[in-house]
């Protein structure tokens, strides 16, 4: 179920639970895109999602990066994309997630393969939180929110 | 009355092919002789050698893992030659 962004909480983070925090496209960037280079920011990923849309079968993304936080110190989104041996096949190979997105979108693409969750797992990634801006009085075991988008 | 919607994606379409003719002629004979049409003939050999060709998951599972090894890879290459020197990478 689709909910609007909620508020971060006193870490500058997402709350959790849930841990993936399912928002509509066009609830984005919300609470995230007040300052303008938050929101210039955000129209390259919806330039990167347009071309995701009209190139790839790719119908859901997780979103994440210090963008999805209070801090400031930022200079792209990261995207995660679940790769499954359907969705390769609908692409017709692995060559379409070839994507343009760091060069032309500066959206960092991570990969991650449900069938290997040791491998590269994003969705660790993101539900940590980056300890280069952790509160000092943030616990070593926090845990943050991330997003999903369905294209 | 309406007609009923179909999916164009579902019906048959004519394509033109080029063969030799020996193997047309022989082509056409084995498809007389199991009661069936030259068309459908190459239908079924078509689907057949699809079947084959279509990687199995196991085999995609292995292909998207190495995919995501080198992706990983080319991208910490890439975060470390945007980072300013001395500093850290920031996402």
């Amino acid at each position: 179920m689709c909910v609007p962004l909620p508020s971060l909480n006193e870490y500058g983070f997402l709350p959790v639970p849930p841990i993936i925090h399912d928002v509509r496209l066009e609830d984005m960037p919300g609470c995230f895109g007040l300052r303008p280079r938050r929101r210039e920011i955000w129209s390259n990923c919806l330039s990167f999602i347009e071309w995701l849309r009209a190139n790839t079968p790719v119908t859901e993304i997780f979103v994440d990066g210090r963008f999805l936080s209070s801090s400031d110190d930022f200079s792209e989104v990261e995207m995660g994309i679940e790769l499954t041996p359907e969705l390769v096949r609908s692409a017709g190979g692995l060559d379409r997630f070839n994507v343009p997105s760091w060069d032309e979108f500066g959206v960092r693409v991570r990969y991650f393969a449900p069938d290997q969750p040791d491998l590269h797992n994003f969705h660790r990634a993101f539900s940590t939180p980056d300890p280069e801006i952790r509160l000092p009085n943030s616990s070593e075991g926090l845990l943050k929110g991330y997003i999903r988008i369905a294209l | 009355m309406s007609r009923p919607r179909t999916n164009p994606e579902k019906h048959k379409k004519n394509v033109a092919i080029t063969l030799d003719p020996v193997l047309l002629r022989n082509s056409r004979a084995l498809a007389a002789s199991r009661g069936t049409s030259l068309s459908q003939l190459l239908d079924d050999l078509l689907r057949e050698w699809m079947r084959g060709q279509s990687a199995s998951d196991a085999q995609l599972n292995e292909a998207i893992a190495n995919y995501i090894e080198i992706h990983e890879t080319r991208q910490e290459a890439k975060a470390r030659k945007i980072q300013p020197a001395g500093g850290e990478a920031t996402s």
